[in-house]
């Protein structure tokens, strides 16, 4: 894990009357923003959204029911969504 | 073990996930329900306050989530309709990812209604099944006390008929006097309606949420639950379902949406939350959406929500409310 996320000081994050996050740790906020979190590897809680993946998927990849060649245009579709 | 994507998205400015309730009042009477549907629906100057929210935050945005809840969401189907093509019309002009759903009874989930919302984009729905007719119609009942199933069986067998992407997940509610009646409706299930790859089952234990109804004596232990799942799938569910959770059991470093900071609930009243259960505790009121689309935030009241960052604890992130009731962050 990136040692930024090893601890975080919830006291210094603020959202704001307009919706928008603050970050007091602009180290932490740097970190957030570089993380790809998009990726095929999402866990459970993020599992949901258009499966685009293009490559080979896997048990691990939690991102979409698919397994296999994920390439392939029969094998994108819609991920479920499993956070309740 | 949380993945740096994790807690990225967990705490993303780029990403804004709302749970509206349209309505707190539902046309269900569950035996186990905690809610008291005591709020009605969603007034014109909430509805002006959440569209003007999502407006505000849209151009700022990479992933928008809407997520509709109650009560039951389309007893408020005039407030979806205004508030969902508003965020879905804003999203597609900012380029930002747009995810839509419900967590509906689904017993006015018509056809025609499902198509109209997949037209909106709202393309993800959870409806939930307490076993075959014979169980699921002695706990979710009308408020009238007649029984739901075949309308609700009838809707899902519907969709199937849908061209196009959604996800549904049905969701099973276990507890210990219905495992055979769960494993008959999962029986028909997985020869009529899983054989399409955009339904899902996910497994459920039911939970004392409501002391004072008699269901409390039929919650499974964790490992009478997973036999029981074992039993009602014939060992066949990971097979059917390779790589999902088909549980909150099987659910590994889940962070939930009241533990993050990007997640917000919506209440028909105005009234900001964080988690859909504990919407009687005060602990839950954080704050107020205004009618400019602007946001009264109690930060004293909303920070405690965020605290299993603090060590990555994962209870605590998994469930910030319980740690809330015990006192602890870890």
């Amino acid at each position: 894990m990136n040692p930024t996320f090893d601890k975080i000081d919830p006291s210094g994050i603020t959202v704001q009357a307009d919706g928008s996050i603050l970050f007091n740790n602009r180290t932490l906020r740097r970190a957030v923003l570089d993380t790809p979190t998009d990726t095929g590897s999402q866990i459970a809680a993020d599992n949901y959204g258009t499966c685009t993946n293009s490559s080979v998927c896997s048990g691990t990849n939690l991102d979409c029911a698919n397994t296999g060649d994920c390439s392939g245009a029969d094998n994108l579709g819609q991920c479920g969504k499993v956070i309740w | 073990m949380f993945t740096d994507a994790a807690v990225a998205a967990a705490l993303s400015p780029e990403r804004l996930s709302l749970t509206v309730l349209p309505t707190e009042k539902c046309n269900f009477r569950c035996t186990y329900c905690y809610e008291d549907f005591a709020i009605g629906r969603m007034r014109a100057p909430t509805i002006r306050g959440l569209k003007a929210l999502i407006g505000n935050r849209v151009p700022h945005l990479r992933h928008l989530t809407l997520s509709w809840f109650g009560g039951e969401p389309l007893l408020a189907l005039p407030v979806v309709m205004d508030v969902g093509a508003h965020a879905s019309s804003l999203s597609r002009q900012h380029g930002v990812t747009f995810n839509a759903g419900f967590t509906t009874n689904g017993y006015l989930l018509t056809y025609d209604l499902f198509c109209r919302l997949l037209e909106i984009d709202h393309n993800e729905f959870q409806i939930t099944l307490d076993g075959d007719e014979e169980w699921h119609d002695q706990t979710r009942i009308q408020a009238n006390r007649r029984g739901t199933f075949n309308v609700i069986w009838k809707n899902v067998l519907s969709y199937k008929r849908v061209e196009g992407h959604f996800a549904i997940t049905l969701r099973l509610h276990v507890h210990r006097d219905n495992i055979e009646s769960v494993r008959r409706l999962y029986k028909r299930l997985h020869d009529e309606v899983l054989v399409d790859s955009r339904f899902r089952i996910y497994f459920h234990k039911i939970s004392n949420l409501n002391p004072a109804e008699r269901i409390g004596e039929s919650v499974l232990g964790t490992k009478e639950y997973l036999d029981a799942i074992d039993y009602i799938t014939d060992r066949n569910s990971t097979r059917d379902m390779p790589g999902v959770p088909i549980s909150e059991e099987h659910l590994q470093s889940y962070i939930c949406y009241a533990a993050k900071p990007n997640s917000l609930i919506i209440r028909a009243d105005g009234r900001l939350g964080k988690c859909t259960v504990a919407l009687h505790d005060s602990r839950n009121d954080v704050g107020q959406l205004n009618e400019d689309g602007s946001l009264s935030i109690i930060d004293d009241k909303l920070r405690p929500w965020f605290e299993g960052f603090r060590d990555m604890s994962e209870q605590a992130l998994g469930c910030p409310w319980s740690m809330l009731n015990t006192g602890g962050s870890s």
